[in-house]
C-alpha cells in the first residue's frame, strides 16, 4: 500500500513540472510461504519476478479405508502396510484386513503420492498426490464418450467449470434409469475442469497447480525482504489517485490524447499506436471509446468519468459492492471523478499531461469499504536526486475561502468557494436538517450545500 | 443485579463501529432512567492512530462537553463511581470495528447440525464466512483448500446427537485440522474452536484438535434431532470474541479493562435487546438495521430468535449491489415520476464511490428511499427463508423422508402473527418525515393484519442491548422512553382484489370520543392521526377473500396504539399490486403519497410535469390488446 500518498497541488522544492515526488513503498507478498528471488538493494523492473511458490501442495485424497475394509476405525493403523510419510504408487496394496478364511479384503492406493495421515479415530487415510512439474492440460472428447451432441455436453456434466476432479472420477454421465445404457466420461488426470467447448464437445481438465509469482510492479529498489513471503519495493515517484477503477496491475507508457480536462475521450482519438500504452482522456469516456481501447490493446485508460451502463455493457464488469481489481478485462480503467459526465480535476490533468511519454505502473484495484483502497497511477523517478516531499494529509475540516466541488445533485460537478460555515444545522430541500456550508458557485450563485456533499479541491 | 440497579445513577455506553464510535449517557432523573445525551467521533482502529481508545475517549469527551460535566480525569481515565457532577457509575461497550466477528462453521449434515450451528453463529453477531458439512457437495480436498483460504476469528463445530456415532465427527474435525486454518489477527495465538456437538465426542475432539487449535467445549446445540439449544454456543462465542479476538485489536486491552460487562459484537447486542423486548411485551418482533454496507434482520417469533445478515445490501458502500440485485424495474415502481435509467445508474454508482454524500433534493431523497425499500425487501426475503424452528418431532408419515425433512426445521415467520416491526439505520432513523420511515417499512415488509411500526431514534439499540445483559430493567425503560419512536399501527388485510372493489369497512373509536365509520376500496391507503401513547378501539370487517387474522371475511375487533404517524389503513393487497399502466401507477403512487403526507405533493406534481411518463412502445406490450369480455371476470 502507498502510505497516505496523495498527489495534491503544491509548489514545494521537491517537484518536477509542478508535481510532487514522494517515496512510494509497495509490499509485494505471496499468499503462501514461498521463495524470494531478489536481494535487498536489487534494482527491479515492473515485470521482475520477486517471489514465487514453485509448487503448491497437490490434491489430498482422503479415503475412508476402515469403512472400505469393513473394520473398526480404531484398527485402521494396524491394517496398514505403510506408515505416515511413505511414498505409494497407484494400485499398490496399502492395507489389508483378514476376517476368517474368505474374509480377506485389500485396499489399493487410488493415486501416486505420499501418505500424510492415518487416523484411528475416523478410519481415514490421507494421501497427498504429488506432481513433479506442471503438466499440460488434457482435453477429453466427452461428446464421443457420452454419444451425444457437443452442445449437450454441458447438461450431462456432474462437475462444473472450476470444480476439482480426481483421476478416474466420473465427471459426466448420460442416462439415469438403467446402468446398462448409461454412458460416462472419466477424468484421465487429477485437476480442475477448465473449459467446456460447446462446438466440439471437448472438456479441458487443467492442473490447477500453476506457479504463483509476484512481480515487482514498480521500477525501483528492493528496500526490505519479508522472509519466505516477498519484498518491499521503494522508489521516488509521482502518485495520482483515481476514485474508482477496474482491472489488474499493469504498466506502460502514458499517452495523453486530449488537450483539456473537459474534453471527452472518443474512439477516433484512439489510434493503432495506442496499443500497449496507458491512454489519458479528459472528461467522459464514451462507450465506443472504451470498446476501442480494449480492441486496440491499450494497457490502461485514465479518464474523468464513464457511464455505469457503458462499463457493464462494454467491459462486462458488475460493480457489486465496489471491490474491484481482479477483473480480466485486458485494459485497466481508472476513473478520476466517478460516473456521469464530469471533467477531470484540473490539477490531476496537469500532472498527467506533464508525465506524457513516461513509463507508469497502474492498478485499478478499488475497495471503498473498510480501509479504502483507491486506484492509482504511479510514475517512478528512480534516479531523482532532489529532496522528497512528505505525503500531505488533507485537512477535512472546511474553512471559509476553501475551493470546493459539489459531489451530489443538484450542483453535481460544479466548483465554488466556501463563503461561510454556519454552526447550526439547516434544512435543505429534502427537508433534512444537516450541517451545511455556504458556497459561491463559479457562475456567481450562492447556495447552501450539505457539508457531506462537497469535497475540498 | 436488581439490588445494584438502585445504586446506579449514571451509565455510559459506547458502540465502536467500523466508521464511528458512538457514546451515550443514561442517567437517573427522578424515578426514571433517561437518555441524557449522545456524542459521535470517528473510530480510530486503523492507521494513523491504531488505537481504538483514542476514538472512545474523543466520543466520551464529546458527551462530557455537551453535558458540561467531566467524565475523564486528567490522565484520560474514566472517573468512577460518580462523585457529585463527575464521572459515571457503570460503563459498557459493543464493537463491530475491524469487520466485526468473522466465523467459520462446520457441521455434519448441511440441513441439520450445520444449519443449527450457522444460526448460532449468526445469532451471536458473526459474519459467517463459510459453512462446511459432510454433505455440502464438496470433496474433502476442496473443503481443506477452502478452509485454508479462510481467515476466521473463531470456528464453531457441531454434529451428531448426544450418544450418537462419533466417527464422522472425528472425520470433520480432522478435515479442519488438516487444513491448518490461521486466525485473522496475528499469528501469536491459537485459533479458537468452539465444539458444540455430540458430548461423547468431546474427548475425541480434544485429542484431534488440541495441538493446533484452542478447543472450547460447550453443550451440544442439537442434543436431539428435534431439539435445538443454541444458547451455550452463542455465549461461548461472545466470551471468546471479547477475550481472544478483540484482545488482538489495537487498544482493546484497555477497553476491556474499562468495561463492567463483556464487550459484545454490535449485532449480538441488538439481537439480545430484541429478545428482551419480545419477552417484555410478549410480542413477535422484527427488527432491521439497514447500514451503509450491510443489513441485519432480527426476529423473535414465539420465543425463537433468528438473526440474518445480508452482507452486500446497504445504502452506501453496497448501494450498487442493491440496484443490481433488485433491477431497474423494481426500483422504478416506487417512483412517482419518469426515471432515466442511465442517470439513475450513474447516481447510484457515485453514491457508492462517495459513500458519505446525502440527498439534497427531494427527487434524490425519493430515489434513495426507493432503493432502501428494495434493500429492505431483499433482506427480509433472505431472513424469512432462513428463520426456521426445530420442533418436537410429531411424525405424521412413516417414512424417514418426513422425519428428515422436519429435522431441517420449519419456517416460522407468519406475517399475520407479527406484532411489531422496528427499523433502524440512517435511512429509516433520519428520514426527514416519520411518514417516510413508516411507508418504507410497510412497502418492504408488507405486514399483514395489525402491526405496530417503530424506528430507533438515534441508533442506540446496541448500547441498550449490552446494558441489558447487566440491567435489563434499565435497558427496557430507556428503550421504551427514548430509543423507540412509535410511528403507529398499520392495518392491512391480506389477500388480493381488483382495484376499486370494496375491501374493508371499519369503525374507529378515537380516545376523544369521536367515532369514525368508513370503508375503503382495494388499492388505497388512509391515515388517521392518533398520538403517541394514545389508544383507539377498531372494529374491522374485511370483505370477501380478505383476511385480518381471523379468517377470510371474518371481523376483527382490536385496540391499536398510536404514534407520530397514527393509524395507517392499507388495502393495497398482499403482495402490493401496482397498476400495469405506467400513468396509472404514477397516479396511484401520488395518491398514496398525498394521503399519508409522505412527500410534499406540490413537489411530486412538479417532478411529474418536468419528467412526464413516456408512452411505452406498443411492441413491448406482450399481452397485446387488453382482454375484455368474459376474460375480464378472471382477471383478479
Amino acid at each position: 500500500m502507498t502510505r497516505g500518498v496523495r498527489s495534491v497541488a503544491g509548489s514545494s522544492l521537491s517537484s518536477v513540472d509542478n508535481h510532487e515526488i514522494t517515496m512510494v513503498r509497495k509490499t509485494r507478498r505471496l499468499p503462501l510461504p514461498g521463495e524470494v528471488l531478489v536481494k535487498k538493494g536489487d534494482r527491479v523492473e515492473p515485470d521482475t519476478v520477486v517471489a514465487k511458490i514453485s509448487l503448491r501442495p497437490g490434491i489430498p485424497w482422503v479415503v475412508p479405508v476402515a469403512r472400505l475394509l469393513g473394520i473398526e476405525a480404531s484398527d485402521t493403523e494396524a491394517c496398514m502396510f505403510k506408515k505416515v510419510g511413505d511414498r505409494v504408487k497407484m494400485k499398490e496394496v496399502i492395507a489389508r484386513a483378514e476376517k476368517g478364511l474368505y474374509g480377506r479384503k485389500e485396499f489399493e492406493s487410488p493415486t501416486d503420492g505420499v501418505i500424510e495421515d492415518i487416523s484411528n479415530r475416523s478410519g481415514r487415510v490421507t494421501i497427498r498426490e504429488e506432481f513433479g512439474k506442471e503438466e499440460p492440460p488434457v482435453k477429453v472428447d466427452v461428446a464421443f464418450e457420452l454419444q451425444c451432441k457437443p452442445h449437450e455436453v454441458r447438461q450431462y456434466l456432474l462437475r462444473q467449470i472450476g470444480d476439482e476432479v480426481k483421476k478416474d472420477q466420473i465427471f459426466a454421465k448420460k442416462g439415469e434409469t438403467a446402468a446398462f445404457f448409461t454412458k460416462t466420461a472419466r477424468a484421465p488426470i487429477s485437476g480442475v475442469i477448465d473449459e467446456v467447448d460447446d462446438r466440439t464437445g471437448f472438456v479441458t481438465i487443467a492442473r490447477p497447480f500453476k506457479e504463483v509469482v509476484v512481480k515487482a510492479y514498480l521500477r525501483g529498489l528492493v528496500e526490505e525482504i519479508i522472509p519466505e513471503r516477498g519484498v518491499v519495493v521503494a522508489v521516488p515517484a509521482v502518485t495520482v489517485n483515481g476514485i474508482f477503477g477496474m482491472g489488474r496491475e499493469t504498466h506502460g507508457e502514458i499517452k495523453v490524447l486530449v488537450d483539456s480536462p473537459d474534453q471527452e475521450l472518443t474512439p477516433e482519438l484512439i489510434t493503432e499506436d495506442c496499443a500497449g500504452k496507458i491512454i489519458v482522456g479528459g472528461s467522459y469516456a464514451t462507450n465506443e471509446a472504451l470498446k476501442r481501447a480494449v480492441e486496440v490493446g491499450c494497457k490502461g485508460v485514465v479518464c474523468g468519468t464513464a457511464s455505469y451502463l457503458n462499463i457493464v455493457n462494454s467491459l462486462g464488469v458488475q460493480l457489486g459492492v465496489g471491490i474491484t481489481g481482479q477483473e480480466d478485462i485486458g485494459t485497466t480503467v481508472i476513473l478520476m471523478e466517478g460516473f456521469g459526465h464530469l471533467s477531470m480535476r484540473e490539477h490531476a490533468f496537469k500532472v498527467l499531461k506533464s508525465l506524457d511519454g513516461r513509463e507508469a505502473s497502474i492498478n485499478g484495484a478499488t475497495q471503498i469499504r473498510a480501509g479504502a483502497i483507491r486506484p492509482e497511477v504511479i510514475v517512478p523517478f528512480p534516479a531523482y536526486p532532489g529532496e522528497l516531499a512528505t505525503p500531505r494529509v488533507i485537512d477535512e475540516e472546511l474553512k471559509v475561502g476553501d475551493r470546493v466541488r459539489c459531489i451530489n445533485d443538484p450542483y453535481f460537478g460544479l466548483m465554488g468557494e466556501v463563503i461561510s460555515v454556519p454552526r447550526e444545522p439547516m434544512k435543505v430541500e429534502s427537508e433534512a436538517k444537516v450541517p451545511v456550508v455556504e458556497v459561491r458557485l463559479a457562475d456567481g450563485r450562492t447556495t447552501m450545500v450539505p457539508r457531506q456533499n462537497v469535497e475540498v479541491w | 443485579m436488581a439490588q445494584g440497579a438502585r445504586e446506579i445513577t449514571s451509565i455510559l455506553a459506547t458502540d465502536v463501529g467500523s466508521t464511528t464510535t458512538k457514546a451515550i449517557l443514561i442517567e437517573k432523573r427522578g424515578d426514571e432512567y433517561r437518555l441524557i445525551t449522545r456524542g459521535e467521533m470517528p473510530t480510530t482502529v486503523e492507521a494513523p492512530w491504531e488505537n481504538v481508545m483514542v476514538g472512545v475517549r474523543k466520543a466520551i469527551r464529546r458527551v462530557a462537553e455537551l453535558e458540561q460535566r467531566p467524565l475523564l480525569d486528567d490522565d484520560g481515565m474514566l472517573i468512577r463511581p460518580k462523585q457529585d457532577n463527575r464521572g459515571v457509575d457503570f460503563y459498557v461497550s459493543t464493537s463491530s470495528a475491524g469487520g466485526g466477528l468473522q466465523m467459520m462453521v462446520a457441521g455434519l449434515v448441511k440441513d441439520i447440525s450445520a444449519a443449527s450451528a450457522h444460526r448460532a453463529a449468526l445469532g451471536a453477531g458473526a459474519v459467517v464466512l463459510d459453512v462446511i458439512a459432510i454433505d455440502d457437495g464438496r470433496s474433502t480436498s476442496e473443503q481443506i483448500t477452502r478452509i485454508t483460504e479462510l481467515r476466521p476469528d473463531i470456528i464453531l463445530m457441531s454434529g451428531g446427537v448426544d450418544g450418537g456415532s462419533t466417527t464422522y465427527i472425528a472425520a470433520i474435525a480432522e478435515t479442519v485440522v488438516q487444513a491448518n486454518p490461521q486466525p485473522r489477527f496475528g499469528a501469536t495465538y491459537k485459533l479458537p474452536l468452539v465444539y458444540a456437538g455430540n458430548v461423547d465426542a468431546q474427548d475425541l475432539i480434544q485429542s484431534i484438535a488440541a495441538n493446533e487449535l484452542d478447543v472450547h467445549l460447550v453443550d451440544n446445540l442439537r442434543p436431539r434431532h428435534d431439539l435445538e439449544n443454541l444458547g451455550p454456543a452463542r455465549e461461548a462465542i461472545h466470551d471468546l470474541f471479547m477475550n481472544h479476538v478483540m484482545a488482538q485489536a489495537p487498544g482493546y486491552g484497555q477497553l476491556m479493562e474499562w468495561v463492567d460487562v463483556t464487550i459484545m459484537p454490535t449485532p449480538g447486542a441488538v439481537g439480545s435487546l430484541i429478545m428482551l423486548m419480545a419477552e417484555k411485551y410478549h410480542a413477535n418482533i422484527v427488527g432491521v438495521d439497514i447500514g451503509g454496507a450491510t443489513t441485519d434482520v432480527f426476529s423473535s417469533v414465539e420465543g425463537t430468535f433468528t438473526r440474518t445478515v445480508s452482507a452486500n445490501l446497504g445504502m452506501s458502500y453496497s448501494i450498487t449491489n442493491v440496484y443490481e440485485e433488485a433491477g431497474f424495474e423494481n426500483v422504478r415502481r416506487w417512483i412517482p415520476f419518469e426515471l432515466d435509467e442511465e442517470g439513475l445508474c450513474d447516481w447510484v454508482s457515485n453514491k457508492m464511490v462517495r459513500p458519505t454524500t446525502i440527498p439534497q433534493t427531494m427527487e434524490r431523497l425519493i430515489i434513495e428511499q426507493a432503493l432502501a425499500r428494495e434493500a429492505l425487501r431483499l433482506s427480509w426475503e433472505h431472513h424469512k427463508s432462513l428463520a426456521k424452528k426445530v420442533e418436537a418431532e410429531q411424525v405424521e408419515g412413516w417414512s424417514t423422508q418426513t422425519k428428515w425433512h422436519r429435522a431441517g426445521g420449519t419456517e416460522i415467520i407468519e406475517m399475520m402473527k407479527l406484532n411489531m416491526v422496528v427499523g433502524s439505520g440512517g435511512v429509516l432513523s433520519h428520514a426527514p418525515r416519520r411518514e417516510q420511515a413508516a411507508l418504507m417499512i410497510i412497502d418492504s415488509f408488507q405486514p399483514e393484519g395489525i402491526t405496530q411500526l417503530a424506528v430507533d431514534s438515534i441508533f442506540m439499540m446496541p448500547h441498550l442491548g449490552v446494558l441489558g445483559s447487566a440491567y435489563p430493567e434499565i435497558a427496557a425503560e430507556v428503550f421504551d422512553k427514548d430509543c423507540l419512536v412509535r410511528l403507529g399501527t398499520c392495518i392491512a388485510p391480506a389477500g388480493k382484489g381488483r382495484m376499486g372493489r370494496k375491501c374493508l369497512t371499519y369503525t374507529i373509536h378515537m380516545p376523544n370520543g369521536e367515532v369514525i365509520k368508513d370503508e375503503l376500496n382495494c388499492g388505497a391507503m388512509r391515515r388517521y392521526p392518533l398520538g403517541v401513547g394514545e389508544k383507539a378501539k377498531v372494529e374491522l370487517h374485511p370483505i370477501g377473500a380478505f383476511d385480518l387474522g381471523e379468517g377470510k371475511g371474518k371481523p376483527v375487533n382490536a385496540e391499536v396504539e398510536g404514534g407520530l404517524v397514527g393509524i395507517i389503513i392499507d388495502t393495497r393487497g398482499r403482495p402490493i399490486e401496482f397498476p400495469a399502466d405506467d400513468r396509472e401507477r404514477v397516479a396511484k403512487l401520488a395518491e398514496w403519497i398525498e394521503t399519508l403526507n409522505v412527500y410534499p405533493i406540490e413537489m411530486i406534481r412538479k417532478y411529474q410535469e418536468e419528467s412526464p411518463i413516456k408512452s411505452r412502445d406498443k411492441g413491448d406490450d406482450k399481452g397485446g390488446k387488453k382482454r375484455g369480455g368474459i376474460f375480464s371476470l378472471f382477471r383478479r
